[in-house]
């Protein structure tokens, strides 16, 4: 019944497309995508494997239909119908209409914007930030259609937190050189189930005071509050306050410029248990400076800095993880006669689009450090500190960017022992514009990107683990708007690690001893034609190899074939 | 102009004031881990009982170790599934460190007459020692007993009622691996028509009632439950003054999870007169399966049924 009202409406709403009066204030955007993917599981891993599917084909057909009702200049509404239609289901049968997003968003007096339903939000990497999942921007672009494809799914716009509730900005300028902005925003992250569980807000704000000529200064102060709405019978009360300033001052010439910038502040967590009448707190601050210097003539930027992020330093919208570390891929969940949930690997962490992660947990995901050990929460990561050095470079007429960042940290309190762990994190990449540089009309472009990982600590509990991902992709348009698109991702992880296992307050109540000499590979080739800047058809096969040297029994390759038609509109 | 600058100095120096370490002064994060050496060589590890009743007795373990080490002592019931882990980090196991009066770490309890498997590991080496000991008997948890679906509690017998044609399956049943014993509760129907409610189940009312007693904050029902997402459960409480009390719980995972319920979370049903809550009064207890968005499948197994002073923890 409710598909039915929803098919009348959009079908109502398609009507009066084509009424002129309307069409001023009716207009309609949207995306359409047909994707199907055959997948084949080999190795090890399914050997005398009677149950678990090795076999599988799979995909769908979604047309997302946004209607935005503008009736003034400064008022829109927007709502997002979703019909989808899984591969094999035909005549209806297991078609799904749904909607998928709604918004209203509003401009009051022409000075202050606000955004009610679905809302985007992103602060700092301290506050509210949404970490990519792994180190992949000089990936092949054959990669990075399935990566955009996983982000839409989930609502992963840049480093926005996709939440409900209402947000609202506004610019003061004071005078003509300085200028004050204002941001606030208020969500509910989870709702009460009436029955010991409360709701749970997350909310927050920022005032920045801008001055925008020589010399440049800005300085602000950011706040976000996570906390639950709890009468005094729920089972739960917790609440989480960050508050930072951040500063920036520069000097910007015509030739060079030169800015210190940095962002400091403090978390405030408290959680009290009334299910198990416990109560824990805690207090805990962060500094992040950094000294940018560039060059414009050539277009190269260095920096230089130092962090200081405390173990317990808790900002949950900034420190939770994309993709939870147990949730099982989409294809093939399942091992070892049903009995055991498949490990996720690189292609699934990219591919996958149900394995990410949308909500934001209070309690920090267990690092798998095979992808990320140094800053597996990305800035916000408890427990580091020392320096960061980087560079950038982006060349004239845009043959080339290129740059790479280091991270030289160590623990500032010991995990389990007083001896501290020392970190190294280098990452960088190219990305050539073959074609601009030998002035080809066609399109040739190579890309290629490494991060490498050290962890090590001396002692009774030493640690020895390394990692190495490297990323290399080609894309040469052969005629026009035909792209045949090639891409590999190599993972490497060697080593012991001691991973630690937090309760529900964030403490480490013990660790794993993880061993790893694992080896995973992503090959990938295919074509894609670009029907307009927006729309396309791409085929592709991937070959994917997990080598895990010390239970080979878990070895396994999967292939697959990967056809995906996008229209945006 | 200049008060815009003071103002923000002023908060930015409260942000930097602010800035305070809680575990400035600790000496490490976590449980001490100290990885055993090559040479590392265990003796004498061993229970202190063959079997063990649970409802009187404690166990614990005996060992030395040739070097001061971490150690993960993993008790696991062999059809149960429920499992107990204790860690340190000593240079022996003694009744100190190791003792143990069955509880469980996870959602799932010990069972009479099963095998636990006591393993001992340490970090940094693949050195294990297993140990068995058998449950004589179960522990027994504080509280007042509704049922077990074993035969234990106040309420031996159950029965169902169903909105005609919505019924699927129901009653006691062993297929699924509960959290306790091997019996629980199900019931499975079919919101064919799109009216939310599906069926439930109760009990005649007692004649002493439950005997609970004491403030209706400090008693909660407690009840392991099994569901299907789109199910809601409606549990009813009634009290023989002629109140009744209610309490929902929509089913959005998959699988057995603990449900606590404080009785001051029990809300007065609309047809229910009012003289307040007094669950020394409470003698029935009503379960109602609904379908949240109607028009759904919707299933609801239940197990160990129980009233306590604080949460049920296994």
């Amino acid at each position: 019944m409710r598909q039915k009202r929803i098919l009348i409406f959009l079908a109502m709403s398609c009507m009066m497309l084509f009424d002129r009066a309307y069409a001023q204030i009716l207009f309609f955007d949207g995306l359409g995508r047909a994707v199907v993917t055959n997948d084949k599981l080999n190795g090890e891993l399914i050997k005398d494997d009677t149950v678990s599917a090795n076999k599988t084909t799979s995909g769908y057909t979604l047309l997302d239909f946004g209607i935005n009702v503008k009736p003034s200049e400064n008022f829109k509404v927007r709502a997002e119908f979703r019909a989808r239609n899984n591969f094999g289901q035909f005549f209806g049968a297991g078609t799904s209409v749904n909607i998928r997003q709604f918004k209203i968003d509003g401009l009051i007096k022409d000075r202050v914007y606000y955004s009610l339903g679905d809302i985007d939000v992103e602060m700092t990497p301290y506050t509210v930030f949404n970490n990519d999942e792994l180190y992949h921007k000089f990936e092949s672009e054959v990669f990075a259609i399935r990566r955009r494809i996983a982000e839409y799914e989930n609502f992963n716009n840049g480093n926005m937190w996709r939440l409900q509730g209402l947000k609202s900005n506004t610019i003061l300028n004071i005078n003509s050189a300085l200028r004050l902005n204002m941001h606030g925003f208020f969500t509910r992250t989870r709702l009460s189930n009436n029955a010991g569980i409360p709701d749970r807000f997350l909310t927050g704000g920022s005032i920045n005071f801008v001055r925008g000529v020589n010399p440049f200064f800005q300085a602000g102060i950011n706040y976000v509050g996570f906390f639950d709405n709890a009468p005094a019978s729920d089972q739960v009360q917790y609440i989480n306050h960050v508050l930072t300033g951040n500063y920036s001052i520069g000097i910007f010439r015509e030739k060079f410029s030169v800015e210190l910038k940095g962002e400091s502040g403090f978390s405030s967590y408290d959680y009290n248990n009334r299910k198990k009448d416990t109560a824990v707190s805690y207090n805990d601050y962060f500094i992040d400076t950094r000294l940018i210097g560039s060059l414009k003539s050539i277009g190269l930027k260095i920096s230089a800095g130092y962090i200081n992020v405390g173990p317990q330093f808790s900002s949950p919208s900034a420190q939770t993880q994309r993709i939870y570390p147990f949730t099982a891929p989409d294809v093939f969940p399942l091992v070892m006669n049903s009995t055991v949930t498949r490990s996720q690997t690189l292609f699934d962490r990219f591919a996958m689009e149900r394995m990410y992660n949308q909500s934001i947990s209070p309690v920090l995901f267990q690092v798998l450090p095979q992808y990320s050990n140094v800053l597996p929460y990305g800035l916000a990561t408890p427990n580091r500190k020392g320096i960061t050095a980087g560079i950038y470079q982006a060349g004239s007429k845009k043959v080339y960017e290129l740059e790479a960042e280091a991270f030289f940290l160590s623990d500032i309190v010991g995990e389990g022992t007083k001896q501290l762990r020392n970190y190294m994190l280098i990452r960088g990449g190219l990305a050539l514009n073959i074609h601009t540089l030998a002035n080809i009309k066609r399109n040739i472009i190579l890309s290629g990107g490494i991060k490498n990982e050290n962890t090590k600590r001396d002692g009774f509990a030493d640690v020895n683990f390394s990692s190495m991902l490297i990323d290399a992709g080609l894309s040469i348009e052969t005629i026009k708007d035909l792209d045949i698109l090639a891409g590999i991702k190599l993972l490497n992880a060697k080593g012991n690690e001691y991973v630690m296992v937090r309760d529900e307050y964030n403490y480490a109540v013990s660790f794993i001893d993880y061993n790893a000499d694992i080896n995973q590979k992503v090959i990938s080739g295919g074509l894609r034609y670009r029907f307009t800047e927006k729309s396309f058809a791409t085929v592709n096969y991937n070959k994917v190899f997990m080598d895990d040297n010390l239970s080979p029994g878990n070895n396994f390759d999967m292939n697959q074939l990967f056809l995906n038609y996008t229209v945006r509109f | 102009m200049k008060y815009c600058y003071y103002i923000l100095s002023l908060m930015l120096l409260l942000v930097f004031a602010g800035c305070k370490r809680t575990l400035k002064d600790a000496e490490f994060f976590g449980p001490e881990v100290i990885s055993a050496p090559d040479d590392f060589v265990v003796t004498g590890f061993a229970a202190n009982v063959d079997s063990i009743d649970f409802a009187g007795d404690t166990l614990y373990f005996t060992a030395a170790f040739n070097h001061y080490v971490s150690w993960t002592l993993t008790l696991t019931g062999q059809e149960s599934d429920a499992e107990k882990k204790i860690q340190g980090a000593s240079q022996l196991l003694d009744a100190a460190n190791t003792s143990w009066k069955g509880e469980s770490d996870n959602l799932f309890i010990f069972k009479k007459n099963e095998k636990i498997i006591a393993r001992l590991t340490f970090f940094g080496t693949t050195y294990s020692v297993p140990d068995t000991i058998v449950v004589k008997k179960e522990k027994n948890y504080p509280g007042i007993l509704i049922t077990d679906f074993e035969g234990n509690g106040m309420v031996p017998s159950w029965t169902t009622f169903w909105t005609a044609g919505k019924l699927i399956s129901k009653g006691e049943e062993n297929t699924l691996h509960p959290p306790q014993g091997n019996f629980y509760f199900h019931m499975r129907g079919d919101d064919f028509n799109g009216g939310t409610g599906v069926g439930g189940m109760n009990h005649s009312p007692l004649g002493g009632g439950y005997g609970l007693s004491g403030s209706p904050t400090q008693i909660y029902l407690n009840m392991y439950l099994y569901g299907i997402p789109n199910t809601r459960i409606d549990f009813r409480i009634f009290e023989s003054d002629g109140d009744a009390y209610t309490a929902e719980q929509l089913i959005t995972w998959s699988g057995w999870r603990l449900i606590s319920i404080p009785y001051s979370d029990f809300q007065l049903t609309s047809t229910s007169q009012t003289n307040g809550q007094n669950p020394e009064l409470a003698n029935e207890m009503m379960f109602l399966l609904k379908s949240s968005p109607a028009g759904n499948v919707v299933e609801a197994d239940l197990d160990y049924i129980i009233f306590t002073n604080t949460p049920f923890e296994p």
